[in-house]
């Protein structure tokens, strides 16, 4: 008898968990949807609105890093402390609450309105994202050469032509092949990402490189090297 | 009794619910299974499509005549190339059995691209576009044979993500063994959607595939070369300094090491020819500002000259982390020469010069022939658009063209409805070579 009433509850607990899996099922993809809908700024939103979130925040002394457009780290602990300044839940992103204190302005209709949608925020989240997947335990030249190579790529002939094309190329970088480059970039991948765009090249022009430890395929092992950086052979 | 039921009637319940549960895996597999499958196979279907038009536009140009049909047809090439490029790399195959036939395409599309121009220009198609045009012509109608014959057994065998994947890979790689053993120049092309290179200012993009004219002196070595190190970081207090890596690329370089004080490390690379610094990165973080961005520009200048370039002049700047990175041309009788770029960037604590690039410098310098302009400013001016309020005065500027040859320019600064230009007009011809479009922000200048 006592063994059933145990049984009742394992049942009504297996139940439960079950329902409760279902649900979540349904309720998680649901609340990814709405926050996008109302256009919250979170850590890696890229664009105008941070840069000018970032620019008020700074202007108030509560960020101290730069005005890029991305929402990293830094931005994240701003906001953070702002909301906790104007009694705000300190959520960490920019919601409607957090905006209307922040006073972001509506922007007037015009025959020609100035261009605003040039940045480049995007592609340093990017290529620091895969930069961070491929090389983050390499030195960082290492994690410079990398991003340069990218940059390489987009102008070879034989690659796609943007930095997403490159980067999300089938099989072109294992990172990406295995969703590792889905994680936040850290600082020094943010950096080794600017450098590379900024016209670093460590590599003195390769467009592919590989660890000679981790390597099967052979046909890489015939291209020309032209740098060896950390573990990583960087060849053309 | 009553437990032995309780026990079957949890296990059932168990099973129904992992039956559920896997189902329902399976069925999310399947959906993703086959939305990407249709993706690919759109992709493919759409690659042959503007592979068979590519075929077919390039027949028309050698018949055509008139320079209207022309530019349709030429330009027809250069957008079905690069589209057919976006889907051809994005198909499941190994991006290295894909590579010649991407640069088949690249290559379709840069020569569209360059005869839009001439025909624009009315210069006329000569001989040698002739057999390119013959020959991209027939390349293209192979691959698209091929490309048919994967289809008919995509759709015989009803085929599955890893029969294309195989059979694409077999077909792309023979494809690739038959392509003209021919190398076209890359064309480097103004519409360009990635901003980023905007980063360098204007004109940066020329320095690929140049053999590098600016190295000057004899060959070092290595001793010479950690020398040349400590001199160029002068103000560094170094702990010590070992070879990293030798750079076997375009300029052959020692690449070296540098611990300074406090464990922070410094990556230099010297060029085995001439002993050039060709680049130099300081990985130290730079955490607050005590010094303006004009102050950096004037620091950088003094780091220039004292390291021997003279005559440079600073054309944008661009302010992150902490430090500013500023982009200098080499001058020559007041006219800006954009193709000899070195940058340099600045640490706002301290001023401490934190990074160097001279490839652009190293790759383009040389002794030149500057033409004299046969058009004054104001002739030039007439050339530009009356939309265009004209800011400062106008100033000489040597800039490459798609082809890498060197234009002399006047460079105007101007003004629409809010955003800032840059027109450049050939002093020679009149021709508006080029326009720039400036992005401000607090970060700096850049050009799109």
């Amino acid at each position: 008898m006592k063994g059933g009433t145990i049984l009742k509850k394992a049942v009504l607990v297996l139940m439960m968990v079950l329902i409760l899996a279902f649900a979540f099922n349904i309720v998680y993809p649901l609340h990814f949807r709405r926050s996008v809908e109302t256009a919250t700024l979170y850590w890696g939103s890229t664009g105008e609105e941070v840069r000018e979130v970032q620019r008020r925040l700074k202007n108030w002394g509560y960020y101290d890093g730069a005005v890029d457009g991305i929402y990293g780290p830094k931005t994240f602990q701003a906001v953070k402390n702002f909301q906790a300044k104007h009694g705000i839940s300190t959520t960490g992103t920019v919601g409607p609450q957090t905006r209307a204190a922040l006073g972001l302005p509506e922007k007037a209709a015009d025959a020609y309105t100035p261009t605003r949608g040039v940045s480049s925020g995007d592609n340093v989240y990017l290529m620091a994202q895969a930069i961070y997947g491929e090389a983050r335990g390499e030195p960082y030249i290492g994690q410079v050469a990398v991003g340069a190579v990218i940059m390489n790529r987009i102008n070879h002939p034989s690659f796609p032509n943007t930095i997403a094309g490159v980067i999300f190329q089938p099989g072109a970088f294992t990172a990406v092949t295995d969703g590792q480059m889905f994680m936040q970039p850290n600082e020094t991948a943010l950096k080794a990402a600017r450098d590379a765009l900024n016209g670093w090249d460590p590599t003195g022009g390769a467009i592919y490189y590989y660890n000679p430890a981790k390597t099967t395929n052979r046909w890489i092992y015939s291209r020309p090297v032209v740098k060896v950086i950390g573990k990583h052979y960087f060849a053309k | 009794m009553d437990r032995q039921r309780a026990v079957t009637f949890v296990l059932l319940l168990a099973l129904v619910a992992v039956a559920v549960w896997g189902y329902d895996q399976y069925r999310q597999k399947n959906d993703y299974n086959v939305f990407l499958q249709n993706q690919y196979h759109r992709m493919f279907y759409e690659l042959i499509d503007h592979v068979e038009t590519i075929e077919a536009d390039l027949a028309k140009a050698m018949v055509a005549d008139s320079p209207q049909q022309n530019l349709v047809l030429y330009s027809d090439v250069w957008r079905q190339a690069f589209s057919a490029q976006e889907k051809l790399n994005q198909l499941p195959i190994s991006h290295l059995t894909l590579s010649n036939t991407s640069k088949f395409l690249t290559q379709v599309g840069d020569y569209g691209f360059s005869l839009t121009r001439k025909n624009a220009d009315g210069t006329p198609v000569s001989a040698d576009d002739w057999s390119n045009l013959a020959e991209l012509h027939n390349y293209a109608g192979y691959l698209a044979v091929e490309l048919q014959k994967l289809r008919s057994s995509i759709q015989e065998k009803n085929i599955s993500l890893g029969d294309l994947t195989r059979e694409g890979s077999y077909i792309f790689a023979r494809a690739s063994d038959n392509l003209p053993n021919r190398e076209f120049t890359r064309i480097e092309q103004e519409m360009v959607d990635y901003p980023t290179l905007i980063y360098d200012g204007p004109f940066s993009e020329h320095i690929q595939d140049i053999k590098p004219k600016g190295l000057v002196g004899d060959n070092i070595d290595y001793q010479r070369a950690e020398q040349v190190a400590r001199d160029f970081l002068k103000g560094v207090n170094i702990q010590s300094i070992k070879k990293i890596s030798n750079g076997n690329g375009d300029i052959k370089t020692y690449g070296l090491e540098v611990l300074a004080e406090g464990g922070n490390r410094i990556y230099i690379d010297i060029s085995r020819k001439g002993g050039h610094v060709v680049w130099m990165l300081n990985q130290r973080d730079v955490d607050s500002v005590n010094i303006s961005p004009t102050r950096a520009v004037e620091l950088a200048k003094k780091f220039l000259e004292q390291n021997g370039y003279k005559n440079m002049v600073s054309t944008y700047s661009m302010r992150y982390d902490n430090v500013s990175v500023i982009n200098f041309a080499y001058s020559e009788k007041d006219v800006v020469i954009y193709t000899d770029l070195i940058k340099v960037k600045v640490a706002l604590d301290n001023g401490e010069i934190v990074g160097y690039e001279a490839e652009g410098y190293l790759k383009a310098h040389h002794r030149r022939n500057l033409p004299e302009p046969k058009l004054t400013a104001d002739q030039a001016e007439e050339r530009i658009s009356m939309r265009l309020e004209i800011g400062r005065e106008p100033r000489l500027a040597l800039i490459p063209l798609e082809n890498k040859d060197e234009v002399l320019c006047y460079e105007f600064q101007g003004t629409f409805g809010g955003d800032d230009f840059l027109v450049y007009i050939n002093a020679l011809t009149g021709k508006e070579e080029r326009i720039l479009k400036l992005l401000r922000s607090e970060n700096g200048t850049l050009t799109i």
